[in-house]
């Protein structure tokens, strides 16, 4: 049947004015003044939110306009987060066309494309709808769109993907069809600390911290930690039991709150560090590792939560701000390259 | 005084070459300076004002009143410091402007009310497009410009000036070739917003903020000759490369939402920084449209006869004149 919709994704002033006027967190009046600065507009800083919101919204908006409206509105802490896994086996760019081919329906759109600048990538753009109607309409109708990066290194390959129930099911199927196709068997290999003790757990996350490329450590934020009564090293006197915390503050790692908890035999599950680029007048960036247990399964799973922009010497901007596409996928691989690293190297430990 | 009579000569071209084509009126007197109202404040005896234009809002019965400070300068002859002075001092002139008896016994209107904004003009006469104009505007306003509040700053960076030169020549070039009729037979384009329609459906000037907008819109009557005529085109001027599909899929949803696909009948896609693939990426969201619809509906023949041109990029030397960032 065919369709009769005058406009399907026009967004009006009245949408991008509720939009805006409810993100109050993260819409704050220096992020609406550097956006209309981006287009050529200086406003007033001591003008009302209200009076800007207004300003801003009665704008015109374009489709690039409102990509970075919409970023800068989703909260840091609905970002997809990615997991990262390889696997012994070379996948060819033209099987996963093929393959891509036969997953594909109405609702997902698998597109397959060769790196231009890196003959060993291949990414798989996935497109599907996401709906939600408890919000505004703005962020109501979001066509969702998130990148499998598959790069072939000595006949191996690394998967980055988003971590999602609907990304790890195209994975899977993708996997499956290229084991039918090479008959063979394809053991995905993630980081995975369900066999680590508990103070190797620790250390996974401590080590990964100081272990950025092109980064300076510069305070962990936020440390989760959790306890479990299996564990033998825990102590056998507690008994009111506190099984989980959460810490935000500064030097996190060294206050007395937090190792007391650790010589009791708290584990870290998810950590959350500001890292500085080691290059003249760099940003300072947020990361995230986190822990998830699924079944038997405990994978860590990364963010790169966004970036404090330099302003001058020691000095960067109060709020944190979305990155450029490019900037995320520069620091998710950087990420991802030192989890499976530090991994390995504990792993080496055990043996 | 070289720097005033080139101040004056620049200010003349910019009204005659640019601004006119957007119906913007000249006002007041060019190369002025008027004395500051908050001295100790801003630590000045007087500001300067190059040039005013004025145009009707088109919504709401008010002018609005543009204060420019002209540049013009060489490559390589500015950096990320010079702009911040430059607009830290229209910031200062721009908060006088609003409260000076003397700026505005020089160029506001008596009768009708009037909001005045300002605007740094920053034209590259070298004709080099300075590429990094954008990044040195971002490094001059990291810190707040502590701009008062009610006022704000256009800034025309040289690349936004060469488009403008760009669409202003296409303008005349269709104007010529007896595409876009008489100037009093088209109007520059408002939708109707939240149930506010336009003053002046076939006399509204290009307002500030659309000549900052990804696209401008000129609306032309098709019969100009026929009174009862109410056949229009629509010419849209677009300041994008074209990179991709979405982005003119999104264009095309702005002409649905706003009933103009199915009301002109004539539409013109002039696109003045096209890149390669531009017209390609036009026709695929065009066909991702037309599948919406059964094809013996209107609406497909609509979209099928959509126009859509790449206009020559003008490097026309506008002016060599220079007027130095102090």
């Amino acid at each position: 049947m065919k369709k009769h919709l005058e406009s399907s994704i026009y967004f009006t002033e009245k949408d991008i004015y509720d939009a805006l006027m409810s993100s109050k967190r993260t819409m704050t009046i220096p992020l609406i003044i550097e956006l209309a600065r981006d287009k050529g507009i200086i406003l007033s800083s001591e003008e009302p939110r209200g009076e800007l919101v207004k300003y801003l919204s009665s704008l015109l908006y374009d489709y690039y306009d409102l990509n970075v409206l919409i970023d800068h509105i989703t909260p840091a802490h609905k970002k997809e987060k990615s997991k990262v896994t390889k696997i012994d086996t070379k996948i060819e760019a033209t099987d996963l066309k093929n393959i891509a081919k036969e997953i594909a329906n109405e609702n997902i759109i698998i597109q397959v494309n060769k790196d231009p600048n890196d003959a060993n990538k291949t990414t798989l753009k996935v497109e599907y709808d996401e709906i939600d109607f408890s919000k505004t309409r703005l962020r109501q109708k979001v066509r969702k769109e998130s990148i499998i990066e598959i790069t072939e290194e000595n006949g191996k390959s690394t998967i980055s993907k988003a971590s999602n129930d609907k990304v790890d099911e195209i994975m899977q199927k993708i996997l499956e069809k290229v084991e039918i196709k090479n008959n063979t068997k394809i053991e995905e290999k993630k980081i995975n600390l369900s066999a680590f003790e508990h103070k190797q757990k620790i250390q996974y996350f401590t080590s990964l911290i100081g272990n950025i490329d092109s980064c300076k450590l510069d305070d962990v934020v936020k440390v989760t930690v959790n306890y479990d009564e299996d564990n033998p090293e825990a102590e056998e006197d507690v008994i009111n039991l506190i099984t989980n915390a959460s810490f935000k503050g500064k030097g996190l790692l060294s206050t007395p709150e937090y190792q007391e908890l650790k010589e009791k035999g708290f584990y870290i599950t998810s950590i959350i560090w500001n890292a500085i680029e080691t290059k003249t007048n760099g940003d300072k960036l947020e990361f995230e590792a986190s822990l998830s247990s699924n079944s038997n399964i405990e994978e860590v799973s990364f963010a790169v939560k966004g970036i404090y922009r330099f302003k001058e010497k020691d000095q960067y901007t109060s709020t944190k701000r979305s990155l450029k596409p490019e900037e995320a996928t520069k620091y998710t691989n950087i990420l991802e390259t030192a989890a499976f690293k530090v991994y390995d190297e504990i792993e080496k430990q055990e043996e | 005084m070289a720097e005033t009579s080139n101040i004056a000569q620049m200010a003349e071209k910019v009204s005659k070459e640019i601004f006119s084509e957007f119906s913007w009126d000249k006002v007041g007197s060019i190369d002025t300076n008027w004395d500051c109202c908050q001295k100790e404040k801003h630590n000045k005896t007087t500001h300067p004002t190059d040039i005013v234009f004025r145009y009707e809002d088109p919504y709401e019965q008010k002018y609005i009143n543009v204060n420019f400070d002209l540049k013009s300068y060489a490559k390589g002859s500015i950096n990320a410091t010079t702009i911040r002075t430059a607009l830290e001092s229209l910031a200062m002139a721009s908060e006088c402007t609003q409260i000076s008896e003397e700026w505005q016994n020089i160029y506001q209107s008596k009768t009708m009310n009037t909001d005045i904004v300002s605007s740094l003009f920053v034209y590259n006469h070298d004709n080099s497009f300075d590429r990094d104009f954008d990044k040195f505007l971002v490094d001059a306003t990291k810190r707040d410009l502590k701009l008062a509040s009610g006022n704000k700053i256009f800034v025309f960076s040289p690349q936004k000036i060469q488009y403008l030169i760009t669409i202003v020549n296409d303008i005349k070039v269709l104007r010529g070739d007896e595409i876009l009729p008489n100037k009093k037979h088209y109007t520059f384009y408002y939708p109707t917003l939240d149930k506010k329609p336009t003053r002046n459906p076939w006399n509204s000037s290009a307002t500030i903020e659309t000549l900052f907008n990804a696209w401008q819109i000129i609306k032309f009557k098709i019969n100009p000759e026929n009174q009862e005529s109410n056949d229009f085109g629509i010419v849209i001027y677009y300041s994008k490369k074209g990179e991709c599909q979405e982005e003119f899929q999104y264009l095309i949803d702005y002409l649905f939402h706003y009933q103009l696909i199915s009301q002109a009948s004539k539409i013109m896609v002039r696109v003045a920084n096209a890149e390669k693939y531009a017209s390609t990426n036009f026709e695929n969201a065009v066909n991702e449209y037309k599948n919406k619809f059964a094809p013996e509906d209107q609406t497909v023949k609509k979209l099928e006869s959509i126009e859509f041109e790449s206009i020559t990029n003008i490097v026309k030397t506008f002016s060599e004149i220079e007027i130095g960032m102090e």
